[in-house]
């Protein structure tokens, strides 16, 4: 049916009515279909939240400190702890002295909006364009 | 000696160099051919101008360029007229030809057949569009729809960066008003002129192959020229259209997405857009089939390969025989230089689009947009995604908008293939 509103000749005379009226429908009908697709997937987003607000379930009990005081550090804990000493020491200046006195969990629910300075770090080196 | 030196001026008179010097008939323009190849090489090997698709296609050019090597020719059949003498032994049945013979109003002929080039039978894939679905195929597998999933607005900013390929089909019917001799455009041209506005190449000379296609040198070497030079071309004009303060705005972190989601999205999205648009079929089909592949997680065999080895064939295929498609005949006109010069009209419209509807979309939005994700809505994926990361953190260092970005920037791909499917309905 489209059809008819093209043509095979090269449109010098031709009314640019029928070019704009075939541009109109380019636009429209991309953006109708992608309007639509919008729209699924929006419906997706619904019936994935009520199945997680289905699935959720009340927490047993208080979870454990993720990790114990410097001092009472076990053999694997140590490992992290020199991991995020060397880190730190990489952002020193040279020659500076420092000791890692605490390193407590972060123990703030963190906001959806907001990283912090180690996944920013991360992010930052991965998405490095150019 | 005489007969030594008549051999030699024979087997000059027979080679490329004769003809390429010979300027009279032309040779001069294979030569100028030749340098636009050598410096599109250039650009792919030195700057890595899309060197992926750039340097096949600048081979397929110089290739094609080359005087008397008929890699481009195509197979011939043609009817030769029985000699009488033919004619007797072929009626007593003594049959000395090897090609059937054939009568037509009492007289005999034998069926003759030439060969064509190589790049010829590999250009078939291009001429029945096989090569750019099969390109889709692969780039489905290698696309992560997640980010799009996860904020359905990035639809929309991809719809919006498809104005491009609608003002420059406008733009290019436009300039048959100016009335000069050998620059107007058919609808067909226009549109496959226009469809450059999509940044997608495989997209573009999907629809000049059906459309317009001789002009599919011209338009393919526009496309992935422009595609490579997004860095350069949008900046300026994402500037233009936003404030310091829009370009320094912080978006959310987009929501995770399940594994179920990002299964059902590719199936969803091949009802919904082939029966609206029966010829995207092969666009949006492949892409969604190669995404389906990934997602689906049980055939990670087909998307290795679909991704990797076919994508890398079907590529150097597609590239090689394109680039020979710009002969130059059809490519030493001054519609080329216009083509290219609409082709960056295309661009620059649609990453206003996209900027300029992201920038709607918070007048209305308690969320607010940064309006620089709305330039990567012109497919180029990633490159156009990276642009958008690149600026908004030229405005706060902080700013992640990569992720962001690629929502518009895959919603893009999808956007052109459906534009295809439109002018292809339109048009075809």
């Amino acid at each position: 049916m489209l059809n008819l509103l093209a043509a095979t000749q090269p449109v010098t005379d031709a009314a640019i009515g029928e070019a704009v009226l075939n541009a109109l429908i380019v636009v429209l009908v991309v953006f109708a279909a992608l309007c639509a697709l919008s729209l699924v997937i929006w419906l997706f987003g619904l019936v994935g939240k009520k199945q997680d607000t289905t699935k959720k379930v009340p927490s047993v009990a208080a979870p454990t400190p993720a990790c114990a005081p410097v001092a009472a550090a076990s053999s694997e804990e140590e490992e992290v702890i020199a991991a995020i000493g060397a880190a730190v020491a990489m952002m020193q200046p040279e020659g500076v002295q420092f000791a890692v006195k605490k390193i407590t969990p972060v123990t703030k629910k963190m906001d959806m909006a907001i990283r912090s300075e180690w996944a920013a770090a991360a992010i930052r080196q991965n998405t490095m364009p150019f | 000696m005489g007969a030594l030196l008549d051999a030699l001026a024979m087997l000059w008179q027979n080679s490329g160099f004769c003809r390429l010097l010979n300027f009279e008939n032309g040779g001069w323009k294979n030569l100028i051919m030749i340098g636009v190849a050598c410096i599109l090489m250039y650009l792919a090997i030195k700057k890595q101008f899309e060197p992926m698709l750039l340097l096949p296609i600048a081979f397929g050019m110089l290739l094609c360029n080359l005087p008397l090597t008929g890699i481009m020719d195509p197979q011939q059949n043609s009817l030769v007229p029985l000699t009488a003498e033919e004619v007797q032994h072929y009626l007593a049945g003594i049959n000395d030809q090897v090609y059937p013979v054939f009568e037509m109003n009492g007289q005999y002929y034998w069926q003759h057949f030439e060969q064509g080039g190589l790049l010829w039978y590999l250009y078939q894939g291009v001429k029945f569009g096989i090569y750019p679905p099969l390109i889709f195929l692969g780039i489905g597998c290698m696309t992560d729809f997640g980010p799009l999933i996860s904020n359905p607005k990035s639809l929309l900013l991809g719809a919006a960066a498809q104005v491009g390929i609608a003002t420059t089909f406008l733009g290019a019917i436009a300039l048959n008003y100016l009335g000069v001799d050998g620059l107007s455009f058919t609808f067909q041209e226009a549109a496959s002129i226009g469809i450059i506005g999509g940044a997608d190449g495989p997209t573009a000379i999907f629809l000049t192959s059906k459309l317009a296609p001789h002009l599919l040198g011209a338009i393919a070497v526009a496309a992935y020229s422009y595609m490579a030079l997004v860095p350069i071309i949008q900046p300026p004009i994402m500037r233009l259209l936003t404030t310091k303060k829009e370009r320094a705005i912080k978006m959310e972190q987009l929501r995770p997405v399940s594994k179920t989601q990002k299964i059902l999205f590719p199936i969803f999205v091949t009802l919904l857009c082939v029966l609206l648009l029966p010829d995207a079929a092969s666009l949006i089909g492949m892409l969604m089939l190669g995404n389906l592949f990934k997602e689906s997680g049980v055939v990670d065999r087909l998307s290795k390969t679909a991704q990797n080895d076919l994508m890398n064939i079907i590529t150097i295929f597609l590239g090689v025989t394109v680039g020979a498609t710009a002969n130059a005949e059809t490519f030493l006109q001054l519609k080329t230089l216009l083509i290219i010069g609409l082709g960056l009209i295309a661009f620059s419209f649609g990453t206003a689009g996209g900027v300029l509807l992201a920038k709607f979309l918070n007048l209305f939005s308690k969320k607010k947009i940064n309006p620089l994700i709305g330039s990567a809505g012109v497919s180029a994926v990633p490159m156009a995604a990276r642009v958008a990361q690149k600026v908004g953190q030229q405005e706060n260092p902080d700013n992640f908008l990569l992720m962001h970005a690629m929502g518009p920037n895959v919603a893009g791909v999808i956007g052109s293939a459906v534009a295809a499917g439109v002018l292809l309905t339109l048009f075809g």
